[in-house]
C-alpha cells in the first residue's frame, strides 16, 4: 500500500515544464554563459597585459642595467690618467703657470645683470594675447559675416 | 478495501503537500546561510579569516623575493662620478628540480668555468638549494638561456664600483658586504650610510599569471652625493704626494686642500693609500682616512696660532721686541733651545715667525699665561673635532692645566707645536682662520645630497671668529715675509702672494721621549694672500736621507710650490697683477691658449 502510494505521487509530481519556465532556465543559462565568457576574456585579457608588463619590466631592467654600465664605463674612460694618456697621445702638454697668459678685457664686468639686457624684461615687453571669450553665438555670426563678405566680395563687385 | 485504501493515500498526498513547502523552505534558508557565509568570506571582518586566509594564499599563489634598490651614486663638485653601482646576480640551485642533472652539469661548468663533476654532485645532492655563487650579468644572461625553469634562481645585486679608483679611496671609504648585508664603512661611504643605502624589503610575487607582477621599482634608491672634492685637485695632489713620498723615501704623507672662505675640502690625501675596489685585499691600517683619524705634532706651523693669540688679546703688539739668548728656560727646568741652536739677540714678532724661532713661541706663550693661551687654542678649536662628515675623526690631544699630565713645561713647547697633537685637518682648519679674516669655517664634504627631485644643499656655516680681522691681516702679512723672506722660499711662486709657515717637528715614541732619527715635515699656507681662495696642508712624514732633508724648508715647501703652480691653472686664479687689476676695474679674466 505504501509503494503504491509513493509510486503515484511521484508519478504526479513528474515536472512537466512549461514553456515560459523553459525560457527563464535557457536565458538564465545564457547569461551564466556570457558572465563565464565575459570572466574568462577578462582574465585572459589581464594574464596577457600582465605578462607584457612583465616582459616590459625585464627589457626596463635590462635598458637600465645597460645604462649603470655605459655610465660606469664612461667614467672610468674618462678618469684622469686616462684622459691624460689620451692628451699626450694628441700630443698635448701640462701648461706651466708662466705659459698661461691671462688677457685684461676692459669695461667688461662680471656681473651680466649690468651689463646685458634682462630676458624677463625682454618677455614682459611682449603683449599678452587677450583671453579667449568668444560665444558660440559670436563665432556663428563672424562666419554668416565673412561669407557674406566673400560672396559680396564676388557678386558684389 | 479500495476505497480505503484510496483514502489512506490521499491523506498522506495531503501531508507531503503540506510539509513539502516547509521542507523546501529549510533547504532554501540552509542553503541561502551557508551561501551567505561563503559570500562574506569576501568580505572579513575578523581578523584571524584574513590572517588565515592570507596564509593560504601565501602557501599557495605567491612566493616572497627581495628586491634591492640602487645605493646613492657619489659625484665631485663637478658631476663627475666617484662611486657607482654594478648589477651581478647571485644564482642557487635547486637539485630535485633538475630534469637531466648531467646535461645541465656539463652547461652550467661550462658558463661558471667550474669543475663538471663538481656541479654534477651538486646537482645530484638532496639539498633543497645550493648556493652557486655571485655572477656577471652576462653570464646569467647565458645561464637564463639554458631555460632551467625555477631549478635556477637568481637574485639581483648591486656592487658598488668605483670607476676612479683608488682615486680618494680614503675620503669615499667603501662598501662591504651585499645585497642586505652591504654596509658602508669609512669615509663619506660610512658617515653617509643611511642616506646613500637603498631600500631592501622582501615583497610577495603573485604566482599567478593574472596577478600584477611586482618589482623593486617602488622601493626609494638611496640618495645621491655631490662632494665638494674637484676630482682635477684631488687627482693632483695624490699624484704630488706620491712623487714627493717616494722621491724623500718618506714613511707617508698628507695633502688637504681647502677654500678657506667656505670650508670646502676642494682635496685630500694620504699615502700610502688603497685601492676601494680592492679593499679586501689592503692592509687594514689603509682603510682610514689619516688626513682626520691620526694625529701628528705639528711643530713650528703651531707658531702662526701663537702669535695670532698673543696678538689678539693684546700680550704683543707687531712692534713688540724680545732678546733671544738661543735658550729659556722654563719652569719645571726644561730648557727651549732654537732649532739652530743660536741666539738672534733683538727679534720682533715678525721675526718669530721668519726665523722660526722656538725661544720667542715659547717667550710669547709664557707672557700669554697657561689659562690665556688654552683658551685661545680651544678658539681655535684645537683639541676639538672639526665635526667634518667623514667618518673616523679624531680630536686630537691637548693637554691642559689641571690634567694628569700637564706640565708648565707644555705651555713653552706647546707654542711651537710640540707636547700636543692635532689631526691634520685640525691645523688647516684653524689656519684657515687667518685666511678667512679671523672666522673659522665648518669643513665639509659634502655639497648636495640629492634625493629624487630634491637637492639640499649643506650650508656654509661659520662656527667662530677666534681672533679679529685685524689681527689676521696682521698675521697673514707675517707669513707673507716668512716665504718672501724666510726660509720657506722654497714655497714661493713667481706672480702670487703666498702666505705660509713651514714646521720640522720631532715624533714622539712612547717609552723614550722624541725619535732621533725621524721628523714630520709640514708647510701650511694660502694663496693669494691678499684675497685666499685656496689653502693647502702639506705633510711629509719621515723622510730618508736626513742630509739634504732635515728641514720642512726643503722637503715641503718645494712640494707646496709644485702644487700651488698646478692649483693656479686649474683653479684659474690669475698671478697679482692681473687679478689687483682686475679687481680695480670689477671685470673678469679671458685666458688665452
Amino acid at each position: 500500500m505504501a509503494g503504491n502510494w509513493v509510486e503515484h505521487a511521484l508519478r504526479r509530481s513528474v515536472w512537466k515544464p512549461e514553456r515560459q519556465v523553459l525560457a527563464l532556465a535557457t536565458l538564465g543559462v545564457v547569461i551564466a554563459l556570457l558572465l563565464g565568457a565575459l570572466y574568462l576574456f577578462q582574465v585572459a585579457n589581464e594574464a596577457s597585459i600582465n605578462n607584457e608588463l612583465r616582459e616590459m619590466q625585464t627589457e626596463r631592467d635590462e635598458l637600465e642595467r645597460l645604462n649603470q654600465e655605459l655610465r660606469s664605463e664612461i667614467a672610468a674612460l674618462t678618469s684622469v690618467p686616462n684622459l691624460q694618456v689620451r692628451a699626450r697621445e694628441l700630443g698635448f702638454q701640462l701648461a706651466g703657470s708662466g705659459q698661461i697668459e691671462y688677457l685684461l678685457v676692459a669695461d667688461y664686468y662680471p656681473d651680466r645683470a649690468d651689463t646685458v639686457a634682462s630676458i624677463t624684461a625682454d618677455l614682459s615687453n611682449e603683449d599678452d594675447p587677450d583671453d579667449y571669450d568668444e560665444t558660440f553665438v559670436d563665432w556663428f555670426g563672424n562666419q554668416i559675416d565673412s561669407i557674406g563678405d566673400t560672396l559680396s566680395d564676388i557678386f558684389g563687385g | 478495501m479500495a476505497t480505503q485504501a484510496q483514502s489512506a493515500v490521499s491523506i498522506q498526498q495531503e501531508m507531503v503537500r503540506r510539509r513539502a513547502p516547509f521542507v523546501m523552505l529549510g533547504v532554501m534558508i540552509l542553503s541561502s546561510t551557508l551561501l551567505l557565509r561563503v559570500i562574506s568570506f569576501q568580505f572579513p571582518q575578523d581578523a584571524r579569516v584574513s590572517r588565515e586566509f592570507a596564509t593560504q594564499r601565501d602557501a599557495n599563489a605567491g612566493r616572497i623575493e627581495t628586491f634591492e634598490s640602487a645605493r646613492g651614486i657619489i659625484y665631485d663638485r663637478n658631476g663627475y662620478i666617484l662611486a657607482d653601482n654594478r648589477r651581478r646576480f647571485r644564482i642557487g640551485v635547486s637539485p630535485n628540480l633538475v630534469a637531466d642533472p648531467e646535461q645541465t652539469a656539463n652547461d652550467l661548468a661550462a658558463i661558471l668555468g667550474r669543475d663538471p663533476v663538481e656541479i654534477f654532485n651538486i646537482l645530484r645532492s638532496d639539498a633543497l638549494y645550493v648556493p652557486l655563487g655571485t655572477i656577471d650579468p652576462d653570464v646569467w644572461q647565458q645561464i637564463d638561456a639554458l631555460d632551467l625553469g625555477r631549478a635556477i634562481q637568481e637574485e639581483r645585486l648591486f656592487e658598488r664600483f668605483y670607476p676612479q679608483a683608488p682615486l680618494a679611496s680614503q675620503v669615499i671609504g667603501f662598501v662591504y658586504g651585499q645585497g642586505e648585508d652591504s654596509l658602508g664603512s669609512n669615509g663619506v661611504e660610512g658617515e653617509y650610510q643611511n642616506r646613500l643605502a637603498g631600500v631592501i624589503a622582501d615583497q610577495e610575487v603573485s604566482n599567478l599569471p593574472f596577478g600584477v607582477p611586482e618589482d623593486g621599482s617602488i622601493l626609494q634608491v638611496g640618495d645621491d652625493l655631490v662632494l665638494t672634492i674637484d676630482r682635477d685637485i684631488q687627482f693632483l695632489i695624490e699624484q704630488e704626494l706620491q712623487r714627493a713620498v717616494v722621491e724623500t723615501g718618506a714613511e707617508g704623507g698628507t695633502i688637504i686642500v681647502m677654500d678657506p672662505r667656505t670650508g670646502d675640502v676642494l682635496g685630500m690625501t694620504s699615502y700610502p693609500t688603497y685601492d676601494n675596489n680592492n679593499f679586501a685585499d689592503a692592509d687594514p691600517d689603509l682603510l682610514n682616512n689619516p688626513a682626520v683619524s691620526d694625529t701628528y705634532e705639528p711643530g713650528s706651523v703651531f707658531k702662526v696660532l701663537t702669535v695670532a693669540a698673543a696678538l689678539d688679546l693684546g700680550v704683543i703688539t707687531a712692534d713688540w721686541v724680545y732678546n733671544d739668548t738661543a735658550v729659556l728656560t722654563v719652569p719645571g727646568g726644561v730648557e727651549i733651545e732654537n732649532w739652530d741652536r743660536r741666539a738672534h739677540g733683538l727679534v720682533d714678532t715678525q721675526g718669530v715667525l721668519v726665523q722660526s724661532l722656538n725661544v720667542g713661541a715659547a717667550t710669547i706663550s709664557n707672557l700669554m699665561g697657561r689659562d690665556n693661551f688654552y683658551l685661545m687654542l680651544s678658539r681655535f678649536n684645537i683639541g676639538t673635532i672639526t665635526n667634518i662628515d667623514i667618518q673616523g675623526e679624531e680630536q686630537g690631544q691637548v693637554r691642559i692645566p689641571g690634567d694628569e699630565f700637564w706640565s708648565e713645561s707644555d705651555l713653552a713647547t706647546n707654542a711651537f707645536g710640540q707636547g700636543i697633537a692635532v689631526t691634520p685637518l685640525q691645523m688647516l682648519t684653524a689656519i684657515n682662520a687667518i685666511a678667512n679674516e679671523g672666522v673659522i669655517m665648518q669643513p665639509r664634504i659634502v655639497h648636495q645630497i640629492i634625493d629624487g627631485d630634491d637637492i639640499e644643499t649643506t650650508r656654509i656655516v661659520a662656527l667662530s671668529r677666534p681672533i679679529s680681522a685685524i689681527t689676521a691681516q696682521l698675521v697673514t702679512d707675517m707669513m707673507v715675509a716668512t716665504v718672501r723672506d724666510g726660509f720657506d722660499e722654497a714655497a714661493q711662486l713667481p706672480g702670487y702672494s703666498v702666505a705660509g709657515k713651514t714646521g720640522t717637528a720631532e715624533i714622539p715614541d712612547p717609552g723614550i721621549g722624541y725619535r732621533d732619527d725621524a721628523w714630520i715635515m709640514s708647510f701650511a699656507g694660502f694663496l693669494p694672500a691678499d684675497n685666499p681662495q685656496v689653502s693647502i696642508l702639506i705633510i711629509i712624514d719621515s723622510p730618508a736621507n736626513l742630509e739634504n732633508q732635515r728641514w720642512a724648508s726643503q722637503v715641503a715647501a718645494p712640494v707646496f710650490r709644485r702644487l700651488a703652480e698646478r692649483l693656479v691653472i686649474l683653479m684659474e686664479i690669475p698671478n697679482d697683477e692681473i687679478r689687483l687689476a682686475l679687481e680695480e676695474q670689477g671685470g673678469m679674466v679671458a685666458d688665452t691658449p
